[in-house]
């Protein structure tokens, strides 16, 4: 069917998961860890698919459970974008380096 | 044919996955997570998923990102550049990064997986559907319904944290209307009363003159 063995596939998603790692890491912005932190969610949804594909065909688990963490993260980067615009207002910028009222 | 295709997909998906962690720009970012997300839905239009392909393009790429461009507009100028990290980050990320990858790829590598191979299936939206709202087995409804439990507190949540603290006590109330009414005829009267004085002392000086 698909020709592809399913290791290649999984070295794909494993790959853009600790990308995103990484950016989360280093980054320096937190719009830019917010977007690190949707490729590894992207990266998981990859994942499940995956697994659904190539060991359980003809079910729909791992679907349902990508529709799941499609709506989890819809509404998560919603609320991380409102606590950012109010970090914003409060200091004139984004960065986790410099917003460190509840430090210490 | 298939295999050309996903092996070119893949590469791209890693070279603009790969771009969007490190290019220093906000908006060249932003760009390279929607190529990201865009060619994994061309991963999952391959293996014949197109549910959740066009579910993938709905709502990541025209909800998210669309989002995360606008907090991009709002907190920073055009062509604005991030600063770039520093090296004790950079290192530690470079290393859990790397011997993630290399420990996670060795285990499932060395795993043999039974894989089952059949014959294309076409999956009917209306099972996916039936599956998602069924409370026997196998079925999704308790999930479901905390699903639209956290998008309405997201919803709210969100409005609340956007707006919160920033509209004074006084703008909210609101006096009846008979109250203002009042304020403003006690104002003409004061202002009768300031112009009374006013032509009195213009008097006076009428007078002082004659």
């Amino acid at each position: 069917m698909f020709g592809v063995p399913i290791s290649h596939v999984l070295i794909v998603s494993t790959a853009l998961f600790f990308i995103g790692a990484y950016g989360f890491l280093t980054r320096t912005h937190l719009i830019m860890v917010l977007m690190s932190m949707e490729l590894m969610l992207n990266s998981t949804c990859l994942n499940f698919i995956i697994f659904n594909k190539y060991l359980f065909p003809g079910t729909q688990d791992g679907l349902l459970f990508t529709l799941f963490i499609i709506t989890i993260a819809a509404a998560e980067a919603a609320i991380a974008i409102a606590i950012i615009l109010n970090l914003y207002r409060n200091f004139q910028s984004v960065s986790p380096e410099e917003t460190t009222t509840l430090k210490y | 044919m298939h295999q050309i295709i996903f092996y070119t997909i893949s590469a791209m998906l890693l070279i603009s996955g790969i771009l969007t962690v490190t290019t220093l720009k906000f908006f060249r970012a932003a760009v390279y997570l929607l190529a990201t997300l865009v060619l994994t839905a061309g991963i999952y239009f391959m293996m014949a998923f197109n549910f959740i392909a066009i579910v993938q393009i709905v709502i990541y790429v025209g909800g998210i990102v669309v989002l995360i461009l606008f907090s991009i507009l709002l907190t920073s100028t055009p062509g604005a550049k991030v600063d770039k990290p520093k090296w004790k980050n950079l290192l530690s990320g470079l290393l859990v990064s790397l011997a993630g990858l290399f420990i996670t790829s060795y285990v499932f590598t060395g795993y043999v997986f039974k894989t089952i191979k059949t014959g294309p299936e076409n999956m009917q939206v209306k099972s996916i559907g039936m599956q998602l709202l069924n409370i026997k087995s196998s079925g999704y409804l308790l999930p479901f319904e905390l699903i639209t439990l956290l998008l309405l507190v997201a919803m709210i949540s969100s409005i609340t944290i956007a707006v919160g603290e920033h509209k004074k006590p006084e703008l909210i109330k609101t006096a009846p209307l008979s109250d203002t009414i009042d304020k403003i005829l006690e104002e003409i009267n004061s202002e009768n009363n300031l112009d009374k004085p006013a032509s009195e002392e213009i008097d006076d000086k009428t007078a002082l003159k004659k």
